[in-house]
């Protein structure tokens, strides 16, 4: 019998040695600001606190971006820049890095977590000026985007977990930033149980993914909850770039004779019994021919493995079995399994597996988004997400519209060779996606709260960005996702500019976030309502296309329209966005005419002023970011001939899912042509258009007689009560739970212990009884006997009365019935 | 056996016949056991004392697959080694203990068989200890455990001698813990994580082996492996910070002291002992002090606490008394240490050799094996607290003092499932596999109830206390599992929700003594009073919901990866228990912390002392609690240095029950996720 073997073109990887610090220096500064914040404050002033923090934040740009450059310097195959920091955990077949990476997908979002991150930290130093707990302010700030890089550079599940949750936290403080306002903390409780909900999706994906990993190599003997198996590989670059070869120095190895090992790392790696150094070791030159590796990774943990080496073929060691580790997983996607000349695919073992009649995948995925759901606010889940507005706007703008919940959409496009792998899953991920977006932007349309409107407008969006990854368009859904950081951190922090401005005429948080109580701050606030314009153009698309949010909207809905990877025909899930994008070009721009347009009310006119210089630079350049991150990510658009730059950029992360869809007859129809992409490019103009001028003709005009008009809309009130859906969880789940604590507490105590004391009480009676009859009978007897003794003494003393007589009637007496007795016995 | 007399009084007839004078009669000469030094020799000497020729046909040292000894444990083969004795003769022989491989044996306990033609000692043992010849070398443990003792001798001859001070007591209570938690320390540097049973000492290492009543054959028996040495090291780091929380005591504080000393003693020599015996005298050591801790320093209602906690523990220990007994007397001969012969033995490493299933007992028709399962796992059930025996925790907590708190929950409950891995596991592999579906059914019972009642009190400490309940849970349903992440998971739980707990326990203690209430209903806001106090409350809270990056998650995460596989269903709903735990720890923190302070506190009686405003922690809070901080955030992150010491020896134990037989093969197998391909090496 031959051997097992396999093979497939591995990821290849290079070791870049910077990537750990750009999560780091955040969390540097977050210490900084934990340990000696408070003290420093006091002590040295604001600028003790926001310089480090704020620093902190620039240099984790500058190395993001620094990485970036050498990443886009390597060849397209080679794109996978890779961080071992140390082992976490190495029991049986589960081994956690604390390792980071950083591939085109993860690129992309570093760029915007530590770029937007840094424009908001820098805004924050002067709208929390005032604010007395600054350093506690900055501090989570910091940790949030620490948390944040944990989740995106993170090259394993658990540490995207950790990420996932760290930034879960660090939401709930920010939300209760002001805590002492009860409401304000709710609602950041609100957001973690609910996401936790999500968390619990997550977890269970995780466990299914893990374990059915194990199970499809179960077939040879492959003992699933031990070590998993280590085989030599070929590692094959997809497309060699002439950039590969100038930068073999930093460990680009494709192509060349040789072993790599990139799996356990920090582990000993023994060559035909011969110290060669720790893991990662990448391209070391070895002879052609078999070669036994060892790696030893623990006190009594070491693999083995046999390779062999061929001239002018790289070999690497691949990890076969169940695994945490993206690229791993990635990994065993190509791999093809050889034993007697016959090959097999293991992914198709994998599509195929069943769990309770519902195929592995198809389950894992649900779960997944379940996960994705509570964190990115879709339904069921979004309800967290608009009262999380309750937090300083900042955060707002970073944490609840520009960064985490996108992470929902970031773990799809990551796992997104899973999620090919099941229409259905694709399915539903595509209709909640677009659903959500129809849904939130209805509630958007008659609310008074400038934040709540760009809450439900966050929601909308990431519906249209889940469309996106859902449809099997994952690199559309990510460019909405950066277009979309640009132009809803403009608007959050227009917002929040406004509200600073307002602050100055109201004293209500409530009064100074109504727009009834705003309108004609364009006069005042001339430089805030130019880039809130030009962000809401970005977001609708109207007057003016070609904003960013154009490009990567109409991206979305294309390739909706041409999707054939749904069970769904695409025109639904198109027809679904398309309303939705008239519905945000009305509620969009209702919120600019109800803001900025008109006369201000002369109290506003006279106290309000724009905000302070680093406020508005920074809005500024997200208006500019808004203007050119749309056009400036596509290049050439596909319709004029071109490859979208975006596309091209993450090609390397999503390359396997159209071969996924290839196999399966699915993809996007080709037949439309590009006249017919532009035809629906003029459509979606049109309908922008469309919802845009509806706002004009009420908003622009008389306003007050269109806020006198909105209640008379049908189905005003069950929009504005945003389909009452808080009150039915309330009535419902929680109330459930609560009733469900209530009757548990009182079982246990009443039931439970009541048993035990039952049982104390039933000895302590027993006990009583037993006291009793030792009393009565036992004693009893012995008294008994005693005082029998002694009466019959008594009686018996009388029978002694020394006569000769009674004596010889008594002997007499005995004989006589001694002798009935032995005549009737015998 | 029985079918063998004939034959040997055939055998010792026909020898009186041809031995005029006697027989042969073998005897060691010496003191027993033999004391080697590791990488040297010892010799012993033989003797025949009888009347006729010696023949010896084999010295060997004693070793089996199941128990093997050390590598290099050897007889010298000196010339003339086996030839025969003649009366009046005697033999030197020499063993060598030249330890090698990998992981080398420090200590050895072991035997030296010899076969000869005596016909009374037709095959007899010499033990073989090692001596470093220095107190800590050779009592490494011993320290360990009875320093504490020593301070409450110290505390009781100062009281004889008149010369007891609070202080006083207090210093002796800081001393002998920090020097228990700086043995135990070094004794984890010490610790060889590698070292399993394959390499011999039945994979425990700082043995300490001697006799201790020869009469009943119990020993005087210590070890650790991953597993205990784990928990020695959490014994000491709650214990040490107990006697830092331990100050708010203020009554009769010498009594206090030389009970919590004693208690120490107990726990230590719980997680020490490898003699059954030796570890059930430590186990009701235990239980004394407990019941007088609580029932003298307690709150209100500490009486009926102290009693519950006292009946409920010893019901449990009655039944691992019977249990104990029946396994005493149904194991199989063996030779105490010294090389005496032995017709039954309470260690537990002998146990854990002798196949107790395969004798096919049945008391009332029901197999012994499971029957003692049950006993034994009803008496650490009791301890851990499950559910339904779980209802003497909340009450013991809420009227134990703070320390005494941190120590029950911090400690106490562990050495239910310690006890469950050391003796049903180890001792019953077939009934733990009969018993493992059920233990998983408890364990989610424990998980969602507990934290149903968690969010269902009033009281901050008898919350905290449900939590426990709730993530004890996770060890039973880890353990159940029979994986390697499942029963990693379970033990990092254990010293996670130790370190965690104990944080929790001191945090509600510093409240407690500053607004002498614990009723979440009565706070409100106290984050803006007590900041520092808050976040060190909110670090513990996170971690104890399972925050990722904070230990807790860890284990949490190992357990249900690992029991996925076997019990996906009962996997699925225990991680629903992640929702609740969030929900009733935030629900806490929110009424307790945030919010408006609650300004009636301002002519509160409780802080007249401090005018109405509620104190930030001392610096003494602050040090009992910063190091549990610490080692809460780097596990949280770093788990492996843990993790690695517990692996070994865990593994071997999850060996010797999943391979006890095929049935483990079977069950995971026909399991609805069909994954876990189990089997024996």
């Amino acid at each position: 019998m031959d051997p097992i073997e396999y093979a497939g073109p591995i990821q290849s990887v290079v070791e870049w040695k910077l990537l750990w610090l750009i999560p780091a220096l955040p969390f540097f500064g977050a210490a900084w600001n934990a340990l000696l914040g408070h003290w420093g404050q006091k002590k040295y002033g604001h600028a003790f606190v926001h310089v480090p923090a704020v620093g902190a934040m620039v240099a984790s740009f500058v190395i993001a971006a620094l990485s970036v450059v050498e990443l886009v310097g390597l060849g397209h195959g080679d794109r996978f820049l890779w961080n071992p920091v140390w082992r976490m955990i190495e029991i049986g077949s589960l081994s956690v890095d604390l390792s980071f990476a950083m591939d085109p997908l993860s690129a992309v979002m570093a760029l915007v977590v530590t770029g937007v991150g840094a424009l908001i930290h820098v805004y924050s130093v002067g709208y929390m000026h005032t604010e007395k707990a600054y350093w506690r302010f900055f501090c989570y700030l910091n940790l949030f985007c620490f948390a944040m890089l944990l989740l995106v550079l993170g090259d394993n599940f658990v540490l995207m977990f950790f990420g996932w949750e760290g930034v879960g936290l660090c939401s709930y403080l920010l939300i209760g930033f002001w805590y002492s306002d009860y409401g304000k903390a709710s609602a950041g409780m609100k957001a973690f149980v609910v996401n936790r909900i999500g968390d619990f999706g997550f977890v269970v994906a995780l466990g299914l993914l893990f374990w059915t990993l194990g199970g499809i190599w179960g077939q040879d003997g492959y003992r699933a909850h031990e070590a998993p198996r280590l085989v030599g590989t070929t590692v094959v670059a997809e497309e060699a770039g002439p950039a590969r070869e100038e930068h073999g120095r930093h460990g680009g190895h494709g192509g060349r004779t040789g072993l790599t090992v990139a799996v356990y790392p920090g582990a000993k790696v023994l060559v035909d019994g011969k110290a060669a150094g720790r893991s990662p070791i990448l391209g070391r030159e070895l002879t052609s021919g078999e070669h036994d590796v060892e790696l030893v990774v623990g006190p009594r943990t070491s693999y083995e493995a046999t390779v062999t080496i061929e001239e002018g073929r790289e070999t690497a060691l691949a990890v076969v079995g169940p695994t945490v580790s993206f690229r791993q997983l990635r990994d065993q996607m190509v791999l093809e399994r050889r034993e007697n000349g016959e090959s097999t695919s293991l992914r198709d073992a994998f599509a195929n597996k069943t769990i309770w009649g519902v195929g592995a995948v198809t389950l894992m995925c649900l779960f997944f988004f379940l996960g994705a759901t509570g964190k990115s606010a879709q339904i069921p889940l979004y309800v967290w997400l608009p009262d999380a507005m309750a937090g300083p706007t900042p955060v707002s703008a970073l944490i609840h519209a520009a960064t985490m919940v996108t992470a929902g959409v970031y773990m799809v496009a990551r796992l997104n060779f899973l999620f090919s792998l099941s229409p259905v899953a694709m399915t539903v991920v595509a209709l909640v996606g677009s659903g959500t977006a129809l849904f939130a932007a209805t509630i958007g349309f008659f609310q008074y709260d400038i934040k709540k409107v760009l809450a439900y407008s966050t929601v909308s969006q990431l519906g249209f960005m889940f469309v996106g990854v859902g449809v099997g368009a994952y690199w559309a859904g990510i460019f909405h996702l950066v277009t979309h950081a640009f132009f809803k951190a403009c608007l959050f922090l227009g917002s929040g500019s406004v509200i600073h401005g307002m602050h100055h005429v109201e004293h209500g948080e409530a009064a100074a976030q109504d727009m009834r109580r705003m309108g004609g701050l364009a006069k005042v606030m001339p430089r805030t309502a130019r880039t809130y314009f030009v962000a809401c153009m970005a977001i609708t698309a109207a007057p003016v296309p070609f904003l960013a949010g154009f490009w990567s909207k109409d991206e979305i809905l294309w390739k909706a329209f041409t999707t054939e990877n749904l069970l769904v025909p695409g025109w639904v899930v198109w027809g679904l966005c398309a309303v939705a994008a008239g519905c945000t070009a009305f509620y969009m721009w209702r919120s600019w005419y109800l803001t900025f347009h008109g006369q201000p009310r002369a109290e506003v006119a006279e106290k309000v002023k724009e905000s302070p210089a680093s406020m508005v630079r920074v809005l500024e350049a997200l208006a500019v970011l808004s203007i050119v991150g749309g056009l400036g990510l596509v290049g050439v658009p596909a319709w004029a001939g071109g490859e979208p730059i975006l596309e091209q950029f993450l090609h390397p992360v999503t390359a396997l899912s159209p071969q996924i869809f290839e196999l399966g007859h699915r993809g996007f129809a080709e037949h439309h042509g590009h006249l017919m992409e532009i035809g629906f490019m003029v459509l979606s103009v049109v309908i922008a258009l469309f919802g845009w001028q509806l706002a004009r003709r009420r908003y622009g005009t008389d306003r007050q007689a269109a806020l006198a008009w909105e209640p008379s809309f049908p189905g005003h009130r069950i929009l504005f009560n945003k389909y009452f859906v808080d009150e039915i969880y309330a009535k419902t789940v929680v109330a459930a739970f609560m009733q469900l604590r209530l009757f548990l507490g009182q079982f246990d105590k009443w039931v439970i212990d009541g048993m035990v004391n039952a049982t104390s009480w039933g000895m302590r009676l027993s006990a009583w009884i037993t006291g009793k009859i030792d009393e009565a009978i036992v004693d009893g007897a012995v008294n008994a006997v005693s005082n029998g003794t002694l009466a019959v003494g008594n009686r018996l003393r009388r029978v002694q009365t020394g006569r000769i007589q009674s004596y010889i009637y008594g002997i007499m007496t005995g004989a006589l019935v001694l002798a009935v007795v032995s005549y009737v016995v015998l | 056996m029985i079918r063998s007399i004939p034959l040997v009084l055939a055998l010792s007839l026909s020898s009186a016949l041809a031995w005029a004078d006697g027989p042969p009669r073998i005897e060691v000469v010496g003191k027993a056991p033999v004391k080697i030094k590791a990488g040297g020799t010892a010799a012993f000497r033989l003797a025949n004392t009888g009347g006729a020729r010696l023949e010896i046909s084999e010295i060997r040292v004693r070793t089996s697959e199941a128990m093997p000894a050390p590598a290099g444990f050897s007889v010298v083969q000196d010339e003339g080694l086996l030839e025969p004795l003649e009366p009046g003769q005697k033999r030197t022989v020499s063993v060598a203990f030249r330890p090698s491989g990998p992981h080398r044996a420090k200590q050895l306990f072991g035997h030296v068989e010899i076969l000869s033609n005596d016909p009374a000692h037709r095959r007899i043992a010499v033990g073989v200890v090692t001596s470093k010849g220095s107190l800590l070398g050779d009592h490494m443990l011993s320290c360990i455990t009875f320093v504490p003792l020593a301070g409450v001798l110290a505390i009781f001859l100062l009281f004889l001698v008149k010369r007891s001070s609070d202080r006083l007591c207090q210093i002796i209570a800081y001393v002998t813990t920090a020097i228990s938690l700086a043995l135990s320390i070094w004794l984890v540097i010490q610790y060889d994580p590698g070292f399993g049973r394959a390499d011999g000492n039945a994979g425990m290492q700082f043995i300490e082996h001697s006799v201790w009543v020869a009469g009943f054959n119990i020993e005087y028996f210590l070890g650790v492996d991953g597993i205990s040495v784990t928990m020695v090291l959490l014994t000491a780091i709650i214990s040490f910070v107990g006697v830092i929380v331990s100050t708010s005591v203020t009554r009769q504080v010498p009594g206090y002291y030389a009970m919590y000393l004693l208690l120490v003693t107990g726990m230590f020599g719980v997680f020490v002992s490898l003699d059954f015996f030796l570890f059930y005298v430590f186990w009701e050591v235990m239980l004394l002090p407990m019941y007088f801790l609580i029932g003298i320093w307690g709150g209100p209602r500490k009486e009926y606490a102290a009693i519950k906690f006292f009946l409920y523990t010893l019901a449990g220990s009655v039944l691992m008394l019977l249990a104990l007994i029946l396994l005493y007397y149904n194991s199989e001969p063996t030779y105490l240490v010294d090389g005496r012969a032995a017709q039954h033995t309470f260690s537990m490493v002998e146990m854990m050799l002798n196949s107790y299933d395969q004798l096919g007992l049945t008391v009332a028709g029901v197999s012994m094996t499971r029957l003692c399962w049950v006993f034994l796992f009803i008496g650490f059930a009791i301890k851990v607290p499950m559910f339904p025996f779980h209802t003497w925790l909340p009450d013991a907590h809420v009227e134990a003092p703070t320390a005494i708190s941190v120590i029950l929950a911090g400690v106490l409950l562990k050495m239910g499932t310690y006890g469950m891995m050391r003796i049903n596991f180890a001792i019953l592999p077939e009934a733990t596999q009969w018993a493992a579906s059920a233990m998983a059914v408890f364990g989610v019972i424990n998980i969602i109830y507990g934290a149903f009642c968690a969010m269902a009190q009033e009281d901050l400490k008898k919350l905290v206390a449900y939590s426990s309940v709730s993530h004890m849970g996770f060890c039973l349903l880890g353990l159940s599992a029979l994986t390697p992440q499942g029963m990693n998971g379970a033990v990092l739980q254990m010293f996670n929700h130790g370190t965690i707990t104990a944080m929790l326990f001191t945090l509600v203690g510093v409240v407690y003594d500053r607004a002498h209430t614990r009723e979440i209903g009565k706070f409100g806001g106290l984050a803006s009073e007590m900041p520092l106090y808050t976040a060190f409350v909110g670090l513990a809270f996170m971690a104890s919901l399972g925050l990722p990056g904070l230990s807790g998650f860890i284990s949490e995460a190992l357990v249900f990866l690992g029991s996925f596989p076997v019990w996906p269903v009962a996997t699925i709903i225990a991680i629903t228990g992640v929702i609740i735990t969030a929900a009733y720890h935030l629900w806490a923190l929110q009424r307790v912390f945030l919010g408006k302070f609650n300004e009636s506190w301002r002519k509160s009686h409780a802080l007249e002392a401090t005018g109405g405003k509620f104190p930030e922690m001392n610096l003494r809070e602050l040090a009992s609690l910063a190091p549990l901080a610490a080692i809460v955030i780097v596990l949280g992150f770093y788990p492996l240095p843990i993790l690695n010491l517990i692996g070994t020896g865990l593994e071997d134990l999850r060996q010797m029950v999943v391979s006890a037989d095929h049935a483990a093969v079977a069950r995971a197998g026909s399991s609805a996720l069909d994954l876990l391909a189990a089997g024996p090496r």
